[in-house]
């Protein structure tokens, strides 16, 4: 019985003391378009003198985040996989809880979802398909949905959908993220949508809504529109 | 203290050994291959099939609750839509293929005709959201089902919650999907030697092995695989298959070559559901196939078959009824859960 009682509080102490070595570090998901004050959902921005564009849904994954030490990985988040949704404020900050000990000096993700994931069956959490991010006529993630209207947009209602995503060659969609950022409480990832949407021609290209060359291509341009500070 | 610690261990052996016997597995025969689901990691519960079942029958699926999976999938046609060249979904709308016979599902890598569906645990997404199927979401589907009198204590009996998810929802309709395995056909039994093919039987599996089983290989009569075999595109469908989800130009007018097991039941034939009867089916075989670059290079020259021969195939084609299979009660409508 005391041999029980003594294995019992060498273990609450033991956890107790992991708990006094971790540290916490919030990951914040900052989608934007010119300015970071005003709210990307609902707002009418101007592209250039006489254009505009106004955002209805902004949604995407962040999946598999490390945390790098002069180019080593130091440290890996566990069933990684984040949706970020705009309209959905508590989605845009990600709780990592790290080693106190642990230096780190860049960090790294994914935007999207690997393809491992993406034919493991049906999943939960941000993963479940009632989040909106899960084809039904095929199967596979959508890692990135941007909806709204701009006048440049020629189609009923002015209005452009682009839902990216695909896992198999040769549309792989998912783009791995590695940027240096200072070791502090907290990381700043801001995703900058005018750079995205300016860096190709909207009144072509407005509806993306399959795996194909387009949503490669789109992919590819998203991961030139992501900085940390 | 002694006895304390004793009874501590004995309820949860008890406990433990309770769980392992509802975490099942199908049971299918021997020299089988293996499932390609992988049951280790994901075992069946007898509470998940039940809900499923559940599910599999129940139109709540469906934008106006008219239409359940069994309606185009029903147990007595094989699990398929009997009499409808295009299966038609809600307010009669018509889809572009034949419903496929649904069993032995747990050796599917790929689902639908053209493989666009990864997992059997996400297949039933594809025709819940088609407009002319279901026109319906997962999300909504969530909603009626917690908001119904019978559904959140069968999702706590089976996931122990009652809080109904899209992830819990899919698995257990996925979970009796999985159920549904046909192997006691009379072909089944002479293979386990214990009856006799008769004489034309006998002649019609020989011809089977010859000029069939490359693609419809046995056990499962089928290989899986996507192939073109030699049916003209139908203009009005353009249904190039495979292409649409591999975008490969070596997979257009390639579709999943179905199981030939209980296809007296599964009448009509091919994706499109354009062959009504087998006599059709073996007059395309041997003077209908049309040539093109991805035709199946087992069917570059056409099939000889006499009249006689033709006949004692179909014999032997009908020794692959199940009717164990198609009648199992525990694959039927669930009366005492969704008619109490």
């Amino acid at each position: 019985m005391r041999i029980l009682i003594c294995l019992l509080l060498l273990l609450l102490s033991e956890v107790s003391l992991v708990a006094q070595q971790e540290k916490l570090v919030q990951l914040k998901i900052i989608p934007f378009f010119s300015t970071t004050s005003a709210s990307i959902l609902d707002t009418t921005f101007q592209l250039n003198t006489s254009d505009s564009i106004r955002f209805e849904t902004v949604k995407f994954y962040v999946s598999a985040i490390e945390l790098f030490s002069h180019s080593q990985k130091a440290w890996k988040e566990k069933n990684s996989f984040h949706l970020i949704d705009a309209a959905q404020q508590k989605s845009n900050t990600i709780l990592l809880n790290i080693p106190k000990t642990l230096d780190f000096d860049s960090i790294r993700f994914n935007i999207g979802i690997d393809s491992s994931t993406n034919s493991a069956g049906v999943l939960g959490g941000d993963l479940d398909p009632t989040k909106g991010m899960y084809w039904t006529w095929q199967s596979g993630y959508i890692n990135v949905k941007l909806e709204g209207t701009s006048n440049l947009v020629h189609s009923p209602n002015h209005a452009f959908e682009f839902h990216l995503g695909g896992y198999m060659a040769p549309f792989e969609t998912i783009r791995n993220i590695s940027r240096p950022c200072a070791d502090s409480n907290e990381i700043k990832v801001y995703v900058d949508l005018k750079q995205f949407i300016t860096a190709f021609n909207l009144q072509e290209t407005h509806h993306v809504m399959s795996p194909n060359a387009d949503a490669v291509k789109l992919s590819e341009l998203l991961t030139h529109c992501i900085s940390v500070k | 203290m002694k006895q304390s610690i004793a009874l501590l261990v004995l309820v949860s052996i008890i406990t433990l050994a309770f769980k392992a016997s509802d975490n099942k597995s199908i049971t299918f025969p021997k020299g089988w291959p293996k499932p390609n689901y992988d049951f280790s990691k994901k075992p069946l519960k007898s509470a998940t099939i039940e809900l499923g079942r559940a599910l599999f029958y129940d139109p709540i699926l469906s934008r106006n609750n008219t239409i359940s999976c069994a309606s185009c999938h029903s147990p007595y046609n094989a699990f398929t839509h009997v009499d409808h060249a295009l299966s038609h979904g809600i307010e009669d709308k018509i889809g572009t293929r034949n419903s496929p016979a649904l069993m032995n599902l747990a050796w599917n890598k790929l689902f639908m005709w053209d493989g666009a569906v990864n997992n059997i645990e996400v297949q039933a997404l594809a025709p819940m959201h088609n407009s002319v199927e279901m026109d319906e979401t997962i999300e909504h589907v969530v909603t009626k089902l917690q908001a119904s009198t019978i559904y959140p204590s069968l999702f706590r009996k089976a996931f122990g919650d009652s809080i109904i998810t899209g992830e819990h929802t899919l698995k257990a309709i996925g979970q009796f999907m999985l159920t549904l395995v046909s192997a006691n056909a009379k072909y089944d039994s002479v293979m386990r030697h214990q009856s006799k093919f008769t004489m034309q039987e006998e002649n019609g599996y020989r011809l089977f092995k010859t000029h069939c089983s490359s693609c419809h290989t046995e056990p499962l009569f089928t290989n899986l695989s996507f192939e073109n075999n030699g049916l003209p595109v139908d203009t009005n469908l353009n249904d190039y298959g495979r292409i649409r989800i591999s975008h490969q130009a070596n997979d257009s007018l390639k579709f999943k070559v179905p199981t030939l097991r209980n296809i007296e039941f599964s009448y009509p034939y091919m994706h499109d559901g354009r062959l009504k009867t087998l006599s059709a089916v073996l007059k395309h075989y041997t003077s209908g196939i049309q040539n093109s670059n991805t035709l199946s290079p087992t069917l570059q020259h056409p099939i000889v078959l006499t009249a006689n021969e033709k006949i004692d195939l179909t014999a032997f084609l009908l020794t692959l009824s199940d009717k164990s299979f198609l009648f199992n009660p525990h694959f039927a409508y669930p009366k005492h859960i969704l008619l109490p």
